[in-house]
């Protein structure tokens, strides 16, 4: 291990041009995550958390700035930054859920024999416990089942990070929290670094080790915030209401001093936090 | 259990229509019996069935099916090779997709069979312009039917391909094609009755030079001799063809491709 700084974003800036306009859809990102890490992107609609997320999984190029992983600079998608989309139909419906996993195995050579395939893929539906699942088609799964097999294919090819863009954005609350537990163990299992977007405070706390709260136009990062509640979490904690409560003001307001403040939630949680609107203050 | 039930409200639909279609025939038979219309216009069912015996076991009807089926297979397996050729090129260029846009859209309402005088004059009144026009009738389907299922494909898919590290002919091989594949089979679909019906009607147009022709011309010459009963037989015979090919190829691929994933719109 040469260093723990898994992955470097370095004066990232993206801005998208629409005829004469322009948007900054990102602008100055500057963070790390340390491997093995949960890190949250929270922020509002439209503030280029997703974007972010993107241009690290190498579909959207950077306009300024570059991202690095494992210190070797960003240019293309890659397999060892595996993506796990919002969208139902990221399984190809033509697969069976065990073909889908061993679809994965063969484009990206991780393993060359067929019956090694199967068996790679069966330990990972054991993973999300779907084994009884296996000869289905994704069109008999329900939303939650093929947002399992979604997260046991990217898994499969062994990524160094896992890019989760609002995988669970479409579930109802009940699967959603079930999910939410489940990937912590096999995050704990597998000790895979995750970047995880969302726009779910609940969300956020639940998982996340770093909180990260984007606003947007342009889209910046507003705040870091280091979330050390202990695991399992639950909403009911009152640690777990102070850090929501910091969360949402952050997001309501442009301008955090506005915001009120805590004293004793800020003496808290000072540590990671960085404002972008310093000269304000 | 529900898989069961269906099979025997399947069944009892499909029996039900072939009742119809017996029935049907019997009707038309009764009525020949009448004597009410002339028998050389309509004649009995019976003697239909007669007729499409003897042209079958002389075996000259069965060569005008294998002639058919094998220009049709020509002319479509053309147009098939034609339509992936301009679809790749519409997916490479934008210019080359507006143009292939607009010509769809001026040649698209175009029947084949309109062309025919023309590819006369061009090819002559050879087999070689019977393909030519099963060729302009089927492709348009086929290349708008391809060009929308291309872009039908989920981008997450494709960029899930991507991500693997998948691209160029290895993405569009192993994600775009089965993507758009109930896309294709809608157009092979639609090209082969397309091209049936061209190479019936070209047939009746000039027959087919040097006594070989197909099934449009084995009903034009039958028609010309007052051989009705013949005609009759020879419309029976491409009805059967055109049956089994939907059942044995079309809905066979359809069932185990399709319908098992699940990529229907029913």
């Amino acid at each position: 291990m040469l260093s723990a700084e898994e992955l470097v974003i370095e004066n990232l800036d993206k801005t998208f041009y629409a005829g004469n306009k322009h948007i900054n859809a990102l602008e100055q990102v500057d963070f790390t995550v340390k491997r093995g890490e949960f890190v949250n992107l929270i922020g509002p609609s439209g503030c280029g958390k997703s974007t972010l997320l993107r241009c690290i999984a190498g579909f959207e190029k950077p306009t300024k700035g570059r991202v690095c992983l494992n210190g070797q600079e960003i240019t293309g998608p890659g397999v060892e930054r595996m993506m796990v989309f919002q969208s139902f139909e990221q399984l190809f419906p033509w697969y069976t859920v065990q073909e889908n996993i061993m679809f994965a195995l063969k484009v990206t050579a991780m393993v060359t024999s067929c019956a090694e395939r199967r068996e790679v893929a069966r330990t990972y539906l054991e993973m999300v416990g779907l084994t009884a699942f296996a000869d289905f088609y994704p069109h008999q799964l329900s939303g939650g089942m093929k947002q399992r097999v979604a997260i046991a294919r990217a898994l499969s090819v062994r990524p160094r990070i896992l890019l989760m863009d609002e995988p669970f954005g479409s579930l109802d609350a009940m699967t959603r929290s079930t999910l939410q537990e489940e990937l912590i163990r096999i995050w704990e299992e597998t000790g895979v670094t995750i970047l995880f977007v969302t726009h779910n405070i609940e969300e956020a706390i639940i998982l996340g080790d770093r909180i990260v709260v984007f606003e947007s136009n342009p889209g910046r990062i507003k705040a870091v915030i280091t979330n050390k509640l202990a695991r399992p979490r639950s909403p009911e904690a009152n640690e777990f209401n102070i850090i929501w409560e910091q969360i949402h003001s952050l997001l309501r307001f442009k301008h955090p001093e506005k915001a009120r403040p805590e004293r004793s939630v800020t003496k808290l949680f000072t540590e990671e936090r960085k404002l972008s609107l310093m000269t304000h203050l | 259990m529900v898989k069961e039930k269906e099979g025997i409200i399947h069944r009892k639909k499909t029996l039900n229509q072939v009742l119809f279609i017996l029935g049907a025939l019997i009707g038309w038979e009764l009525l020949a019996w009448t004597g009410w219309f002339p028998p050389l216009l309509f004649p009995k069912m019976s003697q239909v069935f007669i007729h499409l015996w003897t042209e079958l076991s002389g075996g000259e009807l069965l060569q005008r099916v294998v002639f058919s089926l094998y220009i049709i297979g020509l002319g479509l397996g053309l147009a098939v090779v034609t339509a992936a050729l301009v679809t790749t090129g519409a997916m490479l260029s934008p210019l080359f997709s507006d143009w292939v846009q607009a010509l769809m859209a001026v040649l698209h309402p175009l029947p084949g069979i309109a062309v025919l005088p023309i590819i006369i004059l061009w090819l002559g009144t050879g087999s070689r312009s019977i393909v030519a026009v099963i060729w302009f009738s089927s492709i348009w389907p086929l290349i708008a039917n391809l060009h929308t299922g291309l872009r039908s494909v989920p981008t997450t898919q494709i960029e899930v391909g991507r991500n693997l590290g998948l691209k160029g002919i290895a993405l569009v091989r192993s994600i775009l094609l089965p993507g758009a594949f109930p896309y294709i089979l809608t157009g092979l679909r639609v090209g082969w009755a397309r091209a049936w019906q061209a190479s019936v009607a070209a047939e009746m147009v000039f027959g087919a030079s040097g006594g070989e022709g197909g099934l449009g011309w084995f009903i034009y010459k039958k028609r010309f001799f007052m051989e009705i009963p013949s005609v009759f037989g020879g419309m029976i015979i491409i009805i059967l063809i055109g049956l089994l090919v939907e059942r044995l190829c079309f809905e066979a691929v359809e069932v185990r491709t399709v319908r098992r994933w699940g990529m229907t719109s029913e």
